[in-house]
């Protein structure tokens, strides 16, 4: 390619010999495989910076019988909130949208419940926004994270009224 | 209890990145996947040294992380990077190695020639030594990326005329040079 440029200057010559740019690409192919571990720390750099805070609810055991405990304590504190006049209107939207497990537009004590049911029937699960305290892992902890989340922020949000 | 497991993601760049801005890590690690070694042979061409590739990479992804929630992508990705791989990889080569100039990094990034042409391309590495900085990066964008001059005009943030220039110029060293003119001659050749 040879593209005039100012007239007293000679014409930009663009073109490189075949030859030269396959040399040029071979030199430059050296092995770079990038180790796992650096894999490993930048994955979790970024799961650590992306994913939403969450509280641990203390007291956790096994993982079936534990994932019925999340669930008998989920229900329990369903029975709190509604005792208290759940629904009202939503003060929990605070928490972003992939915890709205079960699609009903808004993030509540429903959505625990409904994770803490899904494990306890051994359903696979592998929709990354189920890990709430990002982990890397799916279990009975998520359930616990989003259900004390959830309950602390409605909670508090009643004690002002 | 099942643990996540990466899968093909047909999502475009744009849609991961607003995928992340609403929290989801595994749209970010498809994006890494995808620019991964990129990044890591782009920082090689500039530091010379593989460790400090692997730093690098790991203080652009650092960087990229920091640029969320909020962040808008208005152009192709390794646009947005390109800047800061080659800033983190020069100033890591400035702060670890003071006295290395240039031409040494690019020799050793350029590594031993072997193969059918070794002779030829043993030569090739030193005489791009020769060339400035701007020339030599302008020309291996446009050789070796395979970058349009558009392109390269956007990433390095200079006019078309300007990467025209550089790569004229890169071009009429080797050319001038004899460890690479026989490329030049060969090609006159094969036009008669």
């Amino acid at each position: 390619m040879i593209e005039p440029t100012h007239p007293d200057r000679e014409p930009f010559d663009l073109d490189a010999p075949s030859r030269l740019i396959e040399d040029l690409r071979g030199l430059e192919g050296v092995d770079l495989e990038v180790p796992p571990a650096v894999d490993a720390a930048i994955l979790e750099e970024a799961r650590e910076r992306l994913s939403p805070p969450v509280v641990h609810l203390p007291g956790a055991g096994g993982s079936r019988r534990g994932s019925r405990r999340a669930a008998a304590a989920a229900v329990a504190v369903l029975g709190v909130a509604v005792w208290i006049g759940w629904p009202q209107p939503d003060p929990v939207a605070v928490i972003a949208d992939p915890s709205d497990v079960d699609g009903s537009g808004s993030v509540d004590i429903l959505d625990a419940f409904a994770v803490a049911r899904w494990l306890d029937e051994e359903r696979a699960i592998r929709e990354a926004r189920l890990d709430f305290n990002a982990d890397g892992v799916i279990d009975r902890r998520d359930v616990d994270a989003l259900a004390a989340a959830v309950v602390r922020v409605d909670l508090s949000g009643r004690a002002d009224r | 209890m099942s643990r996540r497991e990466p899968a093909p993601d047909s999502r475009s760049d744009e849609d991961l990145i607003a995928a992340m801005n609403g929290g989801d890590s595994d749209a970010f690690g498809e994006l890494y996947v995808r620019h991964r070694d990129w990044v890591v042979r782009l920082a090689y061409r500039f530091t010379g040294d593989r460790d400090d590739a692997l730093d690098v990479l790991q203080e652009t992804f650092r960087y990229f992380l920091g640029k969320f929630p909020g962040f808008r992508l208005t152009a192709k990705l390794t646009t947005f990077l390109y800047p800061a791989v080659r800033n983190l990889s020069i100033g890591l080569r400035e702060k670890k190695r003071p006295l290395l100039v240039g031409d040494d990094v690019l020799e050793a990034a350029l590594g031993p020639a072997s193969g059918p042409h070794s002779r030829q391309r043993g030569e090739l590495a030193p005489a791009l030594a020769t060339l400035s900085d701007r020339h030599r990066e302008a020309l291996l964008l446009r050789f070796v990326d395979d970058l349009r001059l558009e392109e390269i005009a956007v990433r390095l943030a200079i006019p078309v005329g300007t990467v025209k220039s550089r790569i004229h110029h890169a071009l009429r060293v080797l050319r001038a040079d004899p460890r690479t003119r026989r490329y030049f001659d060969l090609q006159d050749d094969e036009k008669e």
